[in-house]
């Protein structure tokens, strides 16, 4: 019986406190989306169990991990949590097909069962070529999937990926997000992804939990924190607004509108985004007019401190980050006509 | 400068100049094949390679311990472990004389408990030589495993490999090269020794006369036999210098 993952992690350090509560499901992707230092690591860790926790408790499919009030820590290599790290850490004296054979070889599965499992991972992974090589000698790209196989072939319970793709560079980047969307949907067990890019965390989990300072400020799926931020961290980040869109010859339609863009090389689907403070509001048509520029009524106004958060209505909603100053010269409020302006150079498109 | 250098350029290859000048080439066969020849080579061929497998055995756990526990004394025990390095190898061969001799803190007990007398027999001269080369192997371990990732165990650790997979497939392997050169440098060292042995172990040919004691013997009594062993030892020791060049010679 899968019930997926329930934890409660504090880890104490010096000068530093993760305490985290997590529950994610059986075939459930959930997304931890946190700046640097705030903890993302040491979660990981504690649910791999290479850190145990000081409080709290970690059981995966009613299976306790980790509980130090009943004195119990399973150690790494009994938990059945597969992990794709940061820095991938693939075995270099090994090849491909090793790395892959080698966590159904520590659950002691046969020599030539072991290479069988690997050279079916490889071939789901498109790594059938490589399987001979050394992971050094392949690139970026391919040493990420090789991770993702050795992690799935070793049949864990809970997959964590650490930010899966901070080290691929951005080409390959949306090629890389569709394996691993494929490989999360067909893996059965929860699935937690580790992450500081927005747009992983929008594409590829059901739910979005942000970790600052240690503790979990806001828990959603995407929409509702792109939404509703609730700190200056999350409105920086993923307050930003994004769709997906059709590219061609310079423009790209979005949500049924048309936007021009800066690169006139790309085309197809793509995945578009506009920074909320990239967003020019002026109370009539703005002189010398940029492209793209529409009319529009504000439909909510939020204050984060200095800084305001407008939401905004058809044709294209978006969110809006002005300055305190400008919505009170603007008169700013629910249902106030304003035009709304983006330079062409602030649409971000990323091919898919 | 540059005379300096010459001179000191010159101290270091003149002797090996000077021990190549008087290689009895023609005889060198007959010379190494003589009885006292052989039992030396016999011996320390022995001694080395056992020095080697125990540094192995033992030595590998210690330089894990020196690089992977943390606990109080640490310094002290790394210190005392790599004495052996720095300690006149004749002391060392004193010192095991008075805890290993028969009547020694440990040798007594030994020999009531089950008759072996270590001094004076081939076991000596393989306790004497492991005593002064093992650190060697210590000392380059350790450091390598400083220097290994220990998140490369996590990640073995975390595919459902046990310590001993982990020890197996990815940290001895990882750390490999330099377990290779010091076990070369370990064997060497010991397939040198010549102090602690002969303060320990004696020099009795066909038991404890090492190749070492054996030229120091035969400079007394047969220069060219001397000679031709100490050409042995000279092959070795380029030999061994050809196999660890990448370690040491690393362009800069």
């Amino acid at each position: 019986m899968r019930s997926g993952l329930d934890a409660r992690c504090v880890v104490v350090r010096d000068d530093f406190v993760l305490d985290v509560e997590l529950r994610i499901a059986a075939g459930e992707t959930v997304a931890v989306l946190g700046p640097n230092g705030s903890g993302k690591t040491t979660l990981v860790e504690s649910l791999a169990g290479i850190v145990a926790l000081d409080r709290g408790r970690i059981a995966l499919d009613g299976r306790v991990l980790d509980d130090p009030t009943a004195g119990v820590f399973v150690p790494p290599e009994a938990r059945r949590v597969g992990v794709v790290f940061q820095d991938l850490l693939l075995f270099d004296h090994l090849t491909v097909a090793e790395n892959v054979a080698f966590g159904p070889r520590a659950r002691r599965r046969r020599r030539a069962e072991a290479a069988r499992l690997a050279d079916e991972w490889l071939g789901r992974l498109g790594l059938a070529e490589f399987a001979e090589r050394r992971p050094r000698d392949l690139s970026g790209g391919e040493r990420q999937r090789v991770a993702l196989a050795r992690a799935l072939a070793a049949e864990p319970d809970l997959l964590l990926l650490d930010e899966p793709l901070a080290a691929v560079d951005a080409t390959t980047r949306g090629a890389l997000r569709r394996i691993l969307a494929d490989h999360l949907e067909g893996f059965p067990g929860p699935r937690l992804l580790i992450t500081h890019d927005p747009t992983d965390a929008f594409l590829l989990a059901d739910r979005i939990c942000i970790l600052e300072g240690g503790s979990v400020t806001q828990v959603g799926a995407a929409d509702e924190i792109r939404l509703g931020p609730r700190s200056r961290y999350v409105a920086d980040l993923v307050g930003v607004n994004f769709w997906l869109g059709e590219a061609a010859d310079g423009t790209v339609v979005v949500a049924g509108h048309r936007l021009s863009m800066a690169d006139r090389a790309v085309r197809g689907p793509v995945y578009v985004t506009v920074h909320p403070r990239a967003v020019a509001v002026y109370p009539a048509r703005p002189e010398g007019s940029p492209r793209n520029t529409w009319e529009t009524v504000v439909t909510r106004v939020e204050p984060h401190g200095e800084r305001v958060r407008l939401q905004t209505g058809p044709p294209l909603p978006l969110t809006v980050e002005v300055t305190a100053g400008a919505v009170a010269a603007l008169g700013l409020e629910p249902g106030s006509r304003v035009w709304m302006s983006v330079k062409a150079t602030e649409i971000g498109v990323e091919g898919i | 400068m540059a005379a300096a250098a010459a001179v000191g350029v010159s101290l270091l290859v003149a002797p090996l100049i000077g021990l190549l000048t008087r290689v009895p080439w023609a005889e060198l066969g007959t010379l190494l094949t003589s009885e006292v020849a052989v039992d030396a080579l016999r011996i320390s061929s022995i001694a080395s390679a056992a020095a080697a497998l125990i540094a192995v055995v033992v030595g590998v756990p210690v330089a894990w311990v020196l690089a992977r526990v943390d606990f109080p004394g640490r310094s002290l025990l790394r210190g005392l472990v790599l004495l052996p390095l720095v300690l006149p190898p004749v002391v060392g061969g004193a010192a095991l004389l008075f805890t290993f001799g028969r009547r020694g803190l440990l040798g007594e007990p030994l020999h009531r408990l089950t008759g072996i007398v270590l001094p004076f027999s081939t076991g000596g001269v393989i306790l004497a030589v492991t005593f002064v080369s093992m650190p060697f192997l210590i000392v380059t371990v350790e450091g390598a495993l400083r220097s290994l990732d220990p998140r490369y165990e996590g990640a073995a650790a975390s595919l459902g490999a046990g310590r001993w997979t982990v020890l197996r497939r990815v940290t001895l392997p990882m750390i490999g090269p330099s377990l290779a050169s010091g076990l070369i440098l370990t064997w060497a060292r010991a397939l040198g020794e010549f102090g602690a042995t002969i303060a320990f172990a004696g020099n009795l040919p066909g038991r404890t006369q090492t190749l070492p004691l054996a030229i120091f013997v035969q400079l007394e009594s047969d220069r060219d036999a001397a000679v031709a062993l100490s050409v042995v030892m000279v092959a070795i020791s380029l030999a061994v210098l050809v196999v660890l060049r990448d370690r040491w010679w690393r362009a800069p």
